[in-house]
């Protein structure tokens, strides 16, 4: 057990080093930085040489990240595209999907956006209505989609939809790549409980996709569909081990300025080092109720990290992630959730309404109000708490699944409602 | 980085897991809990041949010289089984106070004698800190050390002294002035003429505590570690040690209670089903599942912190210690619930697991106590109004 590097990895990490210093600058145009990861393979270093990664190992990649980091250059482009769609057309697409679709994705030139969830498929997503129906090689997509992110900047969307409703539900989705621009999308911002408008809805009507954008074959979109979410379990749950980004003091007045997950994302990639400092500015750092939850969330904060370098140990050994990775996500709802409640514990009756002047103790009102209203977002999204529970408890640890009532039935004779 | 057990510690683990197996199975535990002595002499030679109660103790004073990383690996498999030895007071409270006095001031001959047999498993020893109070603070200290030509003299009384009324001999938290840091470890040996040792109730009787009252107990000077008054620190660092290796012990135990009431919940039926298939049982056993699995980074992470002595102990041998005891807690509890009505037989085994968790929870120091160490290892005081 040794946290340092091993010769090998310093070797690799002066190299990164190297490699960082020598093509990125401050300051510079994000387009170009994109260019030259996707170009050296670094935009997404695990995927082959052949779809644009660097067929690196876990290692590799690790290390770029921490580096990365460090210098303070800019991630590569954000979104689902990278992390989700791009692993699953790779593994389930054709070679002209891959042609076409990873270089632009990899450049940050086309952004992607997932049109899985609908208002009547949430945790039990199977239940999708949207339709799709094949007519000469061509699908016409019908129906409603929702909670999608960045759909408005979005080129692309990977999309489930029901073939068949007389197959059982499973057995009844096939999966798509849908064209944003396409005549009959609809994008129609979703304004959120916290006042903002982070997600939209999507309508679709008589969308014609053609069936060459159709990923796996017809009726295998639940199997496609799993590769996408356990590449987002995965992106959920490491975000919440210790992805740090130093212990710089969060500056109050630029949080607020941002969406309220970003701030929230801000907090726990900071470390608890932030809050600590938070904590002495508000002058309650003598309570001792104050003293114990702070030395509470310190600790969730930093047995996270310790549980992102076994995921990390084991990643650069060649390992798979273990039981850690699963529970990751899990994990990170409940840093957040006790990240928001201690910053309403110090805002008093603060906690009432933030007032709106311009000073430091009311701008850190201003953000613990922020963050509390939006902390429930996160044990929904990408799975609910419950449902990670499901998942920990039947694939972890064994055990076996309720019984169910329309696993086997025909998708149209399910009941359906709400 | 490789934030796993090499192979000569998983070979300890792998005999640290048999050991287990042969010498501490529930039977045995449940033996030796209700024995005089609270544990078999022979079992823990037994440690002592395969050089574990020197695991960590340096070469130089009769040890093996490996890390605290090896410790740690045979307490969680102590733990698992709640083996009741004097492992924990002799190796991980009062080998510590010795190792890290020898840091500050060359050990006397006698307390160098006293860490090799210590090491060698040939003697037992213990740390008694606290008194009426209750409390790990050196304010709460009031047992004097006062100095009588050569010798010094001990008055005052010791409680919760883990393994007090058997231990050979007594590393003693003493005062030696008025002000709060004068603090000095005196070692004193169990048959020590004035010393009267009283075996006290233990809600967890695999684990025992004493009462020690001192009247004029006199030992040679020598018998103190480091400088006369100066052991604060030496203190400071024995606790934090101490609670890394709690927390390695209470790790073990917390994973049998979750693994036993997992393994319970898929053969138990009840509804013509096994309960590990009703969610409201699925949910508790991921809950426990994040609660054991943090723990396990804490305890880990806090053992490599101890064997590199590097500069964030004091923050995160409290911070492992709260984890790791509070997941036990949970899972000692769930243990039982999760059992039903047969888990609060005293027939069962889970009520062992839950007075250990009980006891170790409030050893070295509740968890509200060491949340507070963290802050101030972390150097967040509180603030002069």
């Amino acid at each position: 057990m040794d946290l340092r590097d091993t010769p090998g990895e310093a070797t690799l990490r002066s190299e990164i080093r190297g490699w960082l210093e020598a093509n990125w600058r401050d300051g510079m145009d994000p387009n170009e930085w994109f260019t030259i990861l996707a170009d050296s393979g670094w935009a997404a270093p695990l995927w082959p040489e052949q779809y644009g990664g660097r067929g690196a190992s876990a290692s590799e990649a690790i290390i770029f990240n921490q580096e990365r980091q460090k210098i303070g250059a800019d991630p590569p482009p954000r979104g689902i595209g990278v992390p989700m769609a791009g692993p699953t057309i790779i593994q389930h697409g054709t070679e002209e999907q891959k042609e076409r679709f990873l270089g632009p994705m990899l450049r940050g030139e086309e952004i992607w956006c997932q049109l899985f969830s609908e208002p009547g498929a949430g945790s039990d997503l199977a239940a999708i209505q949207t339709r799709a129906v094949l007519n000469e090689n061509v699908w016409r997509v019908t129906g409603q989609k929702v909670w999608t992110t960045h759909a408005q900047l979005a080129r692309w969307g990977i999309l489930m939809a029901r073939h068949d409703p007389s197959l059982p539900k499973h057995a009844g989705i096939t999966y798509f790549i849908c064209d944003m621009q396409a005549d009959g999308v609809e994008i129609v911002p979703l304004k959120e409980m916290t006042g903002e408008a982070i997600f939209n809805e999507v309508f679709l009507s008589d969308v014609e996709i053609s069936d060459d954008l159709r990923v796996g074959e017809v009726g295998e979109g639940w199997k496609v569909s799993m590769t996408t979410l356990a590449n987002e379990r995965m992106a959920l749950g490491l975000g919440g081990l210790g992805g740090s980004d130093g212990d710089a003091p969060i500056d109050l007045e630029e949080a607020n300025a941002e969406s309220s997950l970003d701030t929230m994302g801000k907090f726990i990639a900071r470390g608890p080092q932030a809050l600590v400092e938070l904590a002495k500015r508000s002058g309650m750092i003598n309570d001792s109720l104050v003293r114990d939850e702070l030395a509470r969330v310190y600790t969730m904060y930093e047995v996270n990290r310790f549980t992102g370098y076994r995921v990390t140990s084991a990643l650069m050994k060649g390992q798979g992630p273990g039981v850690e990775a699963s529970t990751g996500k899990l994990a990170y709802n409940q840093l957040v959730r006790a990240v928001a409640d201690f910053l309403i514990l110090i805002a008093g009756s603060g906690a009432m309404g933030a007032p709106d002047d311009d000073d430091d103790s009311a701008r850190l009102l201003r953000v613990a109000e922020r963050l509390n209203l939006v902390v429930p977002a996160t044990s929904i999204y990408g799975g609910t708490d419950q449902i990670q529970r499901n998942i920990i408890s039947e694939r972890v640890l064994g055990m076996p699944k309720e019984p169910r009532t329309d696993a086997e039935l025909p998708f149209s004779e399910i009941k359906k409602g709400g | 980085m490789d934030f796993s057990f090499n192979d000569e510690q998983r070979e300890i683990q792998a005999s640290a897991k048999r050991l287990m197996e042969e010498t501490a199975t529930l039977d045995r535990v449940v033996e030796l809990a209700e024995s005089d002595a609270g544990y078999s002499p022979e079992a823990y030679a037994q440690l002592a041949d395969l050089g574990w109660t020197g695991l960590h103790v340096p070469e130089e004073f009769g040890g093996v010289g490996l890390s605290h990383v090896e410790l740690i690996v045979v307490l969680e498999k102590m733990g698992e089984s709640l083996y009741p030895s004097p492992f924990f007071a002799s190796v991980c409270l009062a080998a510590n106070a010795l190792i890290e006095g020898a840091r500050s001031a060359e050990l006397s001959d006698d307390n160098a004698a006293l860490l090799a047999a210590i090491a060698a498993g040939e003697t037992t020893a213990t740390l008694a800190y606290l008194e009426d109070a209750g409390k790990y603070r050196p304010s709460d200290v009031h047992l004097t050390a006062r100095q009588d030509g050569g010798d010094l003299v001990l008055d005052g009384s010791k409680r919760y002294v883990v393994d007090g009324h058997t231990a050979d001999s007594i590393v003693v938290v003493s005062r030696t002035g008025d002000d709060e840091d004068d603090i000095s470890l005196v070692v004193v040996p169990g048959d020590a003429p004035g010393l009267t040792r009283k075996r006290a109730h233990a809600v967890d009787s695999t684990r025992r505590i004493a009462t020690l009252d001192f009247a004029g107990v006199r030992v040679p000077a020598s018998a103190e570690i480091g400088e006369r008054g100066e052991s604060l620190s030496t203190l400071s660092a024995t606790m934090q040690l101490g609670a890394v290796a709690l927390a390695a012990e209470s790790l073990g135990a917390a994973q049998h209670c979750f693994d036993t009431a997992l393994a319970y919940t898929k053969d138990r039926f009840q509804f013509g089903r096994p309960i590990a298939s009703f969610q409201a049982v699925k949910h508790i056993c991921a809950d426990l599942l994040m609660a054991v699995e943090a723990s396990r980074s804490a305890a880990y992470y806090a053992g490599w912190v101890a064997a590199q002595q590097r500069e964030e102990l004091p923050a995160i041998a409290p911070l492992a210690k709260s984890q790791v005891c509070e997941a036990f807690w949970e899972a000692a509890r769930a243990n039982i619930q999760l059992h039903g009505g047969i888990g609060f037989t005293y027939e069962h085994e889970a009520h062992y697991y839950y007075r250990r968790a009980t006891s170790s929870r409030a050893l070295l120091g509740d968890t509200a106590f060491n949340r507070e160490l963290l802050l101030q290892g972390l150097g967040v005081a509180p603030v002069a109004a």
